[in-house]
C-alpha cells in the first residue's frame, strides 16, 4: 500500500513541515548538481574539460557559483513595476515547489498522494508562465517583455499536446493518480503502447521548460536573456532553480506515465526512478548541446500543425482501440 | 541524412510529401545527435591553461628583447635611433652617450612601451647590430599601464663597466694597430696607390692587408695626421677618429674593427668588417641592409660569419699583443 | 543612405534628451516601438547598433549606425611612411588579417613595380588562403551561435586554432600578422610547415563530414536558414555588395579570378555560386569556398619552388613617383581595394581603404525590412561583417 507523509507523521503541520524541508533540499541539491552535470555534459561534447578544480570533477563549481550569486548586488531598474518585478521570482518558484511533492518514488512512498495527481502537476506547471510574464512585464525592458510574451505563447501552444498526450494515457490506466497509472504498466511500461504519445510529451515537455532548441523565451542570439534580462543575483539564481527543478518536474512525469515509474527489476525502486529521470534529463542536455535554436513563429507552426493533430489523432486511436477492446 | 552527406546546393532538394519530410527531419537530428554523442566520449583538445602551457612557436612574436651576445658578454645596442625611428607605434625610447676610450654609441636606456607594441617586427628589421629579438613572454599581467614599460637595460647595467673597460681595451689595440697599418699602408702606398686607383678599389678583397688599407687609401690623408697625433695615448686616441668616421658611413664600418681585439668579444663584428669591406663599402653606406636577407638566412650566415671571424680575431689579438709587446709604452 | 528613422539633432531639439543620437520617441499610435539592439548586446557582431522600429516582433524600419570602432586606420596612414602602416592593415579585419597584410604589400609593389620572389609568392598564396579558411571556419561557428546552437561553434573553434597554430609557426602571430613585407614575406617556411598544412587539409576535409551531419542536413538548421534574408542580385549589385553574399546571389564574381593578382592565375579552383540568395546560399557558398581554398594550398604546396623570399636588393626608405594607385584583392568577406594617392614624398598623401564589410552592411535596411527580429542577427551573421573593418 502507497504510504504518505501523512500516513507516517500524524502531524499535520509538521507534516507540511517536513515535507517542505524535504523538497526544498531536494530542489536546490538537485539544481547544484544539474547545473554541474549540464557544464560537464556540454564541455565534454565540445571536447573541453569543463569544471575541474572546486571538488571531485568539478562538482562543488555551482556551490561556489551560489555562493557569488548570494553575495551579489541585487540591482532593481529604474521605472520597473515593483510589486510585480520582485514577486515573480518568488511566484516562479513556488509551483516548482509543490509539484514536486505528488511522484511516487517506490512501491510504497510519495509525500503526498491525491487522485488528481496528473491533474495537479499539469496545473502547477501552467503557474509558471504567470511568474514568467510578471517578469517580463515589470522589468521595464522591450527584451524582457518580449520574452514574456513568447514565453506565454510558447507554453500555451505545448501544453496542449503535452495534456493531449498525458491524456491518452490516462484513458488507458481509467485513472489520473499517478501512482496508479505506474501500477497500470503491468510488466512493460506505456511507451511501448504509446510511442507517439511519448514522443509528443516529450518533445512538448522540452518545449514546456523553455530548453534548447526551444529556448525563444531566453534566446540570447536575440533578446539577451529574455525575460530574466534585469534579474541579477538571488533573484536570477531563483529563475535558474526553477528552470531546472521544472526539468525534473517533467521527466518525472514522463517517467510515470511512459516509463513505468518505479518500476524494474533486481534495483529498488527509488534507484530506478531516479535513474529513468536523469536518463530523461540528460537527453535533455543533449538535444540542447547539439541542435541550433527554432524561430519563433516555427516553433507554433509546429505545435499548432504537427504536434496538436498527431496528438489528437492519437488520442482518436486510443479511444478507439479500448473501446473496441473492451 | 546519413553522417556522409555531401553538400546539396540550395534548390537541388526535390520536394517531398508532409510526412515524409517530417520522418526526414526527424532522422536528420538524430544524425546530429550521433555526432555529439560520438564527441561526448572523445578526449577533450582544450588546454588547461594555467596548469598546462602552451608550447610557443620559434617564430613567437612578443615585446622586443636586446640580444645577449655571448662573445661581447653584453647586447650591441649603438643608439642608432633607427628602430626608433621606425616603430609605427612609437613604443622605444633610446638614448645612447659616448664613453671615453671607447669608439661606438652606447645605449644608455632603452626604454619599450609592450603595450603599445604592435609586434610587426620592423624594429628587429632595422636593427644594424642585428640585437633585438623577440622575447617570449605572452601572460603578463598588471592593473596598470605603465607595467608594460620594460627596460631592456636593466639586465646589463652590472655587465656594464667592466664591458666598457674590456672595449677601451680593445679599441686602444685596435688603435694601435690601426696606426701600424696606416704606417704599413703609408710605406706601401707608393707602391699600391697607383695600382689601387686602376682598380677602383672595387675588387680588393684579398688579405688583411690590402682590406685594412682600404678605407684609409679611399680618404687617406685626411686620416693618416690625425691617426699619428693620438700615437702616443691609446685609449682616449680613438675618439676623434671614430667621430670622423662615424660621419660618414655610421660608425660601422671603423668600429668593428676597432672591437676585433676584444678579449672574448669580436667575432661578429669583425665578421661584419668583412662584409663591409667586401660588399658594403662602395655603394651602400649602412653595413646591414634591412631587408638583404631572411632572418634565418642571415642567422645561417651570421653564425658562419662569427665562426671565421673567431679564427681571425684570435690572429689579430695575438699580433697585436706581440706588437704592443714589442712597441711599449 | 537617409533615413528619417531618426534626425541628428531633432531629439535635442525636443528637448527629450541630450544625446543627439538616443533613440527617438515610440510611435504616437502606438502601433511601433524602437528597439535599440547593440551595440552592446550578447551576440551582436562587433559594436554595431541598429535602431530597429518593430511592430510586434516584424520589422518595419532598421538603421545601421556605425562608428563605435573607429580607430581612423586611414588617417594613421597619411602620419607615418609606407613602411610603418604594415602592422595597421591586419588590425582592419583581424578576421582575415594575414589577406589585408599581404594585399597592402602588393598594393606598394604593384605601385613601386618591386618584383616579389617565386617562393614567397606561394608562400602568400598558402598562408592567404589558410587565412580565409580560418575566417570562414570562425563565420561558420559565429553563424550557427548566432542560430542558437553553440557546440558547432566550438567544434569549428578547435579546428581554426589548428591553422593559427600553423601560422603562428611562420608568422609568429595568431590573429594580428605582420608577416608580409614590401617584395616578400618575413619568415621563410619550412618543411614541417607545409606537412602540417597538408595534415590539417585532410583533417579537415575528414571534420566537413561530421560538420554536414550536424548542421548542414540538420531540418532544424534548414528551417531557420531557407528563404530568410533573400539578397537579389539586384539589390546586391546595386549596393556594390561583393564575396561570398554576392556569390549566394548567382553573381560568380571573384577578383582572384576577375582580376588575378598575385599568383592567382596559375591556380585551379572553381568559383561557388548559388542561386538562392538567402542564408542557405551564402552558407553553401562560404562552404564551398573553403574546399576550393584547400585545393588551391595543395596546389601550391606541390609547385613551391625553392629561393629567396625577399628581392636582392630591400627597399628602405623610398619614395615613390607621384600618382594615384588602386589594388584589390578578395578577402574573405569580399572585395578589399587599396587606393594609395602619394604626392612623391616617403608619407602617403591618402590611404583609401574600400572594406567590403561596409558595402555588405549598407543593404541591411532594405533586406532586414519585414522580417523577423529572430531573424536580425542570423541575417546579419549569414552576411559576416566584421565591425571593426566597416568602421576602420
Ligand atoms: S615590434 Fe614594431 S611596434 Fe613593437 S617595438 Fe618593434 S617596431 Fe615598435
Ligand atoms: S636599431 Fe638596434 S642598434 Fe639602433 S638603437 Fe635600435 S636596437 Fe640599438
Amino acid at each position: 500500500m502507497l504510504k504518505t507523509l501523512s500516513d507516517l507523521v500524524p502531524n499535520v503541520f509538521l507534516a507540511m513541515l517536513l515535507a517542505a524541508a524535504a523538497i526544498m533540499a531536494f530542489a536546490t541539491v538537485n539544481a547544484l548538481f544539474l547545473v554541474w552535470l549540464e557544464r560537464k555534459v556540454s564541455a565534454r561534447m565540445q571536447r573541453r574539460y569543463g569544471p575541474t578544480v572546486v571538488g571531485p570533477f568539478g562538482m562543488f563549481q555551482t556551490l561556489v557559483d551560489v555562493v557569488k550569486l548570494l553575495s551579489k548586488q541585487l540591482i532593481s531598474p529604474k521605472d520597473i513595476d515593483k510589486p510585480l518585478y520582485h514577486l515573480a521570482p518568488i511566484v516562479v518558484f513556488v509551483p516548482v515547489v509543490l509539484g514536486l511533492s505528488l511522484f511516487p518514488i517506490d512501491k510504497s512512498f510519495a509525500l503526498v498522494d491525491t487522485n488528481v495527481g496528473l491533474v495537479l502537476v499539469f496545473a502547477f506547471a501552467g503557474m509558471g508562465f504567470i511568474a514568467i510574464f510578471m517578469a517580463g512585464w515589470g522589468s521595464n525592458n522591450k527584451y524582457a517583455l518580449l520574452g514574456a510574451m513568447r514565453a506565454v505563447a510558447q507554453n500555451i501552444a505545448y501544453e496542449i499536446p503535452l495534456i493531449l498526450a498525458a491524456l491518452a494515457v490516462t484513458m488507458i490506466a481509467r485513472s489520473m493518480r499517478i501512482a496508479d497509472i505506474v501500477e497500470a504498466q503491468g510488466s512493460f511500461p506505456y511507451i511501448l503502447v504509446q510511442p507517439i504519445g511519448a514522443l509528443i510529451y516529450y518533445i512538448s515537455a522540452v518545449a514546456e521548460t523553455n530548453r534548447a532548441p526551444f529556448d525563444i523565451p531566453e534566446a540570447e542570439s536575440e533578446l539577451v536573456a529574455g525575460f530574466h534580462t534585469e534579474y541579477s543575483g538571488m533573484r536570477f539564481a531563483l529563475f535558474f532553480l526553477a528552470e531546472y527543478t521544472n526539468m525534473v518536474i517533467v521527466s518525472m512525469v514522463a517517467t510515470s506515465l511512459f516509463l513505468g515509474g518505479y518500476k524494474g527489476p533486481l534495483l529498488p525502486g527509488p534507484v530506478w526512478f531516479f535513474g529513468k529521470v536523469y536518463f530523461l534529463i540528460f537527453v535533455m542536455l543533449w538535444l540542447r548541446w547539439t541542435f541550433p535554436r527554432l524561430r519563433f513563429d516555427q516553433l507554433m507552426t509546429f505545435a499548432w500543425k504537427v504536434l496538436i493533430p498527431l496528438a489528437l489523432a492519437n488520442l482518436l486511436v486510443t479511444a478507439t482501440v479500448l473501446k473496441v477492446m473492451s | 541524412m546519413s553522417a556522409d552527406t555531401s553538400l546539396v546546393a540550395p534548390g537541388a532538394e526535390k520536394k517531398r510529401g508532409y510526412l515524409a519530410l517530417l520522418v526526414a527531419g526527424f532522422f536528420t537530428l538524430l544524425s546530429g545527435m550521433w555526432v555529439t554523442l560520438k564527441n561526448l566520449f572523445r578526449k577533450p583538445v582544450t588546454l588547461r591553461y594555467p596548469r598546462e602551457r602552451p608550447e610557443l612557436s620559434t617564430a613567437f612574436r612578443s615585446a622586443i628583447d636586446l640580444v645577449d651576445f655571448e662573445e661581447l658578454g653584453s647586447h650591441d645596442c649603438v643608439a642608432c635611433m633607427q628602430c626608433v625611428n621606425i616603430c609605427p607605434s612609437f613604443c622605444i625610447q633610446v638614448e645612447g652617450q659616448k664613453y671615453d676610450g671607447v669608439k661606438r654609441k652606447r645605449a644608455t636606456k632603452f626604454l619599450v612601451d609592450y603595450a603599445l607594441c604592435s609586434v610587426c617586427g620592423l624594429c628587429i628589421d632595422v636593427c644594424p647590430t642585428e640585437t633585438l629579438k623577440y622575447s617570449k613572454i605572452y601572460d603578463e599581467v598588471s592593473f596598470e599601464r605603465d607595467a608594460f614599460v620594460f627596460d631592456l637595460l636593466e639586465p646589463f647595467v652590472e655587465r656594464e663597466e667592466a664591458f666598457l673597460e674590456g672595449q677601451r681595451i680593445a679599441d686602444a689595440k685596435e688603435a694601435e694597430e690601426k696606426k701600424k697599418k696606416a704606417e704599413a699602408a703609408k710605406k706601401a702606398k707608393a707602391a699600391v696607390a697607383a695600382k689601387k686607383k686602376a682598380d677602383g678599389g672595387e675588387e680588393a678583397e684579398k688579405a688583411e692587408k690590402p682590406k685594412a688599407e682600404k678605407p684609409k687609401a679611399a680618404k687617406p690623408k685626411a686620416e693618416a695626421p690625425k691617426a699619428e697625433a693620438p700615437k702616443a695615448e691609446a685609449p682616449r686616441a680613438d675618439e676623434p677618429k671614430a667621430e670622423a668616421e662615424a660621419e660618414a658611413p655610421k660608425a660601422e664600418a671603423d668600429a668593428p674593427k676597432a672591437e676585433a681585439d676584444a678579449p672574448k668579444a669580436d667575432e661578429p663584428k669583425a665578421g661584419k668588417v668583412d662584409k663591409a669591406a667586401v660588399e658594403a663599402k662602395p655603394a651602400e653606406p649602412k653595413p646591414k641592409a634591412a631587408f638583404a636577407k631572411p632572418d634565418s638566412d642571415a642567422k645561417a650566415a651570421s653564425l658562419a660569419r662569427i665562426e671565421a671571424a673567431k679564427k681571425r680575431a684570435l690572429e689579430k689579438k695575438k699580433q697585436a699583443e706581440q706588437q704592443a709587446e714589442g712597441e711599449g709604452e | 543612405m537617409t533615413s528619417d528613422l531618426h534626425k541628428p539633432g531633432a531629439a535635442l531639439a525636443a528637448g527629450t534628451s541630450a544625446d543627439p543620437w538616443a533613440t527617438p520617441p515610440a510611435d504616437p499610435d502606438g502601433e511601433t516601438y524602437y528597439l535599440n539592439m547593440g551595440p552592446q548586446h550578447p551576440s551582436m557582431h562587433g559594436v554595431l547598433r541598429l535602431l530597429l522600429e518593430l511592430r510586434g516582433e516584424e520589422i518595419v524600419k532598421c538603421e545601421p549606425i556605425i562608428g563605435y570602432a573607429h580607430r581612423a586606420h586611414e588617417k594613421m596612414a597619411e602620419n607615418r611612411n609606407y613602411m610603418m602602416f604594415l602592422p595597421n592593415t591586419s588590425r582592419v579585419d583581424y578576421l582575415s588579417g594575414m589577406i589585408y597584410n599581404i594585399a597592402y604589400c602588393q598594393a606598394v609593389e604593384k605601385m613601386l613595380a618591386i618584383e616579389v620572389p617565386e617562393r614567397a609568392e606561394h608562400i602568400r598564396v598558402i598562408v592567404c588562403e589558410l587565412n580565409r579558411v580560418s575566417s570562414h571556419l570562425l563565420w561558420f561557428g559565429t553563424f550557427l551561435l548566432d542560430l542558437g546552437g553553440i557546440t558547432p561553434f566550438l567544434y569549428s573553434f578547435d579546428d581554426r586554432e589548428q591553422i593559427l597554430s600553423i601560422l603562428d609557426r611562420v608568422t609568429g602571430s595568431r590573429l594580428t600578422y605582420c608577416y608580409g613585407r614590401f617584395g616578400g614575406v618575413t619568415e621563410d617556411v619550412d618543411k614541417k610547415f607545409l606537412d602540417e598544412t597538408t595534415a590539417f587539409l585532410a583533417r579537415l576535409r575528414g571534420r566537413m563530414a561530421e560538420y554536414h551531419a550536424l548542421v548542414t542536413d540538420n531540418v532544424i538548421f534548414r528551417s531557420r536558414c531557407e528563404g530568410v534574408g533573400v539578397i537579389d542580385r539586384e539589390t546586391a549589385i546595386e549596393y556594390g555588395v561583393t564575396g561570398p553574399t554576392l556569390r549566394a546571389a548567382g553573381v560568380p564574381y571573384d577578383v582572384r579570378r576577375a582580376e588575378p593578382y598575385g599568383i592567382y592565375d596559375r591556380f585551379e579552383f572553381d568559383i561557388p555560386t548559388a542561386s538562392g540568395a538567402d542564408n542557405l546560399a551564402r552558407y553553401y557558398v562560404r562552404v564551398a569556398e573553403m574546399e576550393q581554398s584547400m585545393r588551391i594550398i595543395e596546389q601550391a604546396i606541390a609547385k613551391i619552388p625553392d629561393g629567396p623570399i625577399m628581392p636582392e636588393k630591400a627597399l628602405k626608405r623610398f619614395k615613390p613617383d607621384v600618382g594615384e594607385h588602386y589594388f584589390a584583392v578578395e578577402s574573405a568577406r569580399g572585395q578589399f581595394g587599396i587606393y594609395i594617392v602619394s604626392d612623391g614624398s616617403d608619407v602617403p598623401f591618402r590611404i583609401k581603404l574600400r572594406t567590403p564589410s561596409f558595402s555588405n552592411l549598407a543593404c541591411m535596411p532594405d533586406v532586414l525590412r519585414g522580417t523577423m527580429v529572430a531573424d536580425t542577427i542570423a541575417i546579419l551573421g549569414s552576411i559576416d561583417i566584421v565591425l571593426p573593418e566597416v568602421d576602420r
